[in-house]
């Protein structure tokens, strides 16, 4: 094949380095300190979970006997419990629980909410109704309700936690995936890549769906606090993971009676949940302003 | 018929791609029908390029989109339309699809819109050989980069590796070209494909594309508003009103040997070079008509000066003819009468027609 002769000049490619979009997000992402503190905490906390052995002296179900509702020591770090285990332990054991269910059913929420929220925007008419009306029965139905009647079938456990969280939490995302499906379909690139004659599933999961994630990921992030939040309210109505898992809920609601004299019982693993779900929050919001260049 | 006649290129006509006969393609809204598509019929031929020409409504990208099986609402109400002898209405999505792309493929008006933002403009055009030719990545990122060369991308291989906002809007047409032609298609329907772009760059993206148009030996249909284009690129030309067909002919003889009211207004209203300074553009009185709400007999004959009303102007509807040549047809009652009519007696006042 012969090629063309340039007809565009040589020296219409600009001469600054093109910056991609990702280092453009990042860049933008760096300059929200709040954001960023939440980023350093998330990435503490990570490594807490993944390195908890090395970290704490006891293992989380270890009993110190001569021990019982100490207050924090050099010895324990955040105090003993009732029956003598080791709050910091149990703490930072109890990152691996929370985030482990919090990304786990966001992951499952994700799957779901973004597939019928693509389908039902790709496709509206019938398949719509029909997705948009599943939403709407399952907002009917409050979670810990859900939650109650799964546990009691299928046994408390951190499982069964993820599955309620997962299959409640996606009703958002879709409507968000849906609306953003409704207005990019219209756009010429997607009639384009139609005329072009691809697939109609791969326009909607390489061709839209990289357009509509901006939202999503930063739902998705707020969402993984929210899981975490809504697993410790579990966990505090005793219908989450059982003792011993060391969950921070769990903790909480085992540490309720001793407000008076023990409050250190509350006051770590409640601060966990807090300081968590905080940086989350954090940090989603930073990666709204960070993937959203006309909000800065 | 008194004056020479033209030749209207018969014979060097290549093999028969696409055959449109009576084609009727209509939207059902609330407030009525839509005739966007009233009856219209064209081939086109390998090697040729086949201008429709119109104001906005009239049709022509409905047209062209139906072809392509576009338009997931329309409602097809009659005709036919041929791709190499195959019925493209009855196909399957499925194999409607692998034509799509493969042999029929589109340029589009804007090419700001028409590029995927969040892909490199490389892995685009590359995705079409992986989808229709079904290569690797890597083989499909060659292609691309090949590709990019062929329309005139200084430095291809930097360019791959770019997102659509880094391109200036006259390579991102280029980029749209180079995707549109990467599987070797035997038409390319390019509608508007230099609306977008500025005048300079109108004529470089031209360019491109009549040269692509030789090497892979198809055929184009432009669709477009803009008679300067057609002027210098079309081999034949065909005039859309209202969902109709107005004229069709060579360019030659559309420019030259007019034989319909609607195609005269458009040459009017077209500035010229080589016209004095006190040359006056003439407009088309009023404006295009609703399309559910169609006037009687000729859909043209409320802004037609040589119209007779109350007449067969109004009262029925006027059928394509034959006029100067075998492929110059034309939908007026009174094609004859406009022998004597040029666009200068038009701009200076004289419109008296002949007998």
């Amino acid at each position: 094949m012969t090629v063309l002769e340039p007809i565009v000049p040589a020296v219409e490619v600009p001469s600054a380095p093109a910056r991609s979009l990702r280092g453009e997000a990042w860049r933008r992402f760096r300059r929200n300190r709040m954001a960023m503190v939440g980023l350093a905490f998330l990435a503490l906390l990570v490594l807490a979970a993944v390195f908890a052995p090395l970290i704490t002296k006891y293992t989380p179900i270890e009993r110190d006997n001569s021990a019982f509702r100490q207050p924090p020591s050099a010895e324990h770090w955040f105090g003993t419990d009732k029956i003598g285990r080791d709050v910091f332990s149990r703490v930072v054991y109890g990152a691996r629980v929370s985030l482990r269910i919090g990304i786990a059913a966001t992951t499952m929420a994700l799957v779901i909410g973004v597939v019928l929220g693509a389908v039902a925007g790709y496709f509206g008419g019938i398949i719509d109704t029909l997705v948009m009306r599943l939403t709407d029965v399952f907002l009917a139905i409050p979670y810990i309700v859900l939650a109650v009647a799964i546990a009691s079938v299928a046994g408390r456990s951190e499982n069964s936690v993820i599955i309620v969280l997962g299959i409640t939490g996606w009703l958002g995302l879709a409507r968000i995936v849906r609306a953003s499906f409704l207005s990019l379909k219209q756009l010429e690139y997607v009639e384009a890549a139609h005329a072009l004659g691809y697939a109609r599933t791969r326009i909607m999961f390489r061709h839209i769906l990289p357009n509509a994630l901006q939202p999503v990921i930063v739902y998705g992030t707020v969402l993984v606090g929210s899981v975490i939040l809504s697993e410790a309210a579990l966990s505090f109505l005793n219908v989450g993971p059982q003792d011993p898992t060391p969950a921070w809920g769990l903790m909480v609601s085992q540490g309720k009676g001793d407000l008076a004299n023990a409050s250190h019982l509350l006051f770590f693993p409640g601060g966990a949940i807090c300081l968590t779900v905080l940086a989350l929050v954090l940090v989603g919001d930073g990666l709204r302003d960070a993937l959203d260049p006309k909000l800065t | 018929m008194s004056e020479p006649t033209v030749p209207s290129g018969l014979s060097r006509r290549g093999e028969l791609l696409l055959s449109v006969e009576d084609l009727q393609a209509y939207f059902d809204t609330d407030d009525g029908t839509v005739k966007a598509v009233d009856g219209v019929s064209f081939d086109i031929y390998r090697g040729e390029v086949f201008a429709v020409v119109g104001e906005s409504g009239s049709g022509k990208s409905v047209t062209a989109t139906t072809i392509m099986g576009l338009q997931p609402t329309i409602r097809i109400a009659g005709g036919s339309v041929h791709w190499k002898g195959r019925d493209l209405l009855a196909m399957s999505e499925e194999e409607h699809r692998r034509i799509r792309g493969g042999e029929i493929a589109m340029i589009f008006q804007d090419p700001l819109t028409a590029l995927n933002p969040v892909h490199t403009v490389g892995r685009q055009i590359g995705e079409m050989a992986r989808i229709h030719e079904g290569l690797n990545h890597k083989q499909a990122h060659e292609r691309a980069i090949e590709m990019i060369e062929l329309v005139g991308i200084p430095e291809p291989r930097k360019r791959a590796d770019m997102y659509p906002h880094e391109f200036s809007g006259g390579m991102r047409q280029r980029a749209m070209i180079a995707m549109a032609i990467t599987c070797k298609p035997d038409l390319l329907i390019a509608d508007e494909p230099t609306t977008a772009l500025d005048v300079t760059v109108q004529a470089q993206v031209l360019d491109v594309l009549l040269a692509i148009k030789d090497e892979i030996d198809s055929a184009i249909m432009l669709i477009t508003h803009d008679l300067g284009v057609v002027a210098g690129l079309a081999d034949r030309v065909m005039v859309m009103y209202a969902g109709r067909q107005a004229e069709i002919g060579t360019a030659a003889e559309l420019f030259y040997q007019t034989r319909h009211p609607y195609t005269f207004g458009l040459l009017a209203s077209l500035p010229r070079l080589d016209g004095g300074d006190d040359e006056e553009l003439v407009p088309i009185d009023g404006s295009p008509p609703s399309l559910i709400h169609v006037p009687s007999g000729c859909a043209f004959h409320p802004r037609c000066r040589f119209a007779e009303v109350p007449g067969r102007c109004n009262e029925e509807r006027p059928l394509l003819r034959t006029v100067t040549s075998d492929g110059h047809v034309t939908a007026c009652h009174f094609a004859e009468r406009l022998a004597t009519v040029t666009v200068e007696s038009i701009r200076t006042g004289r419109t008296e027609v002949g007998p």
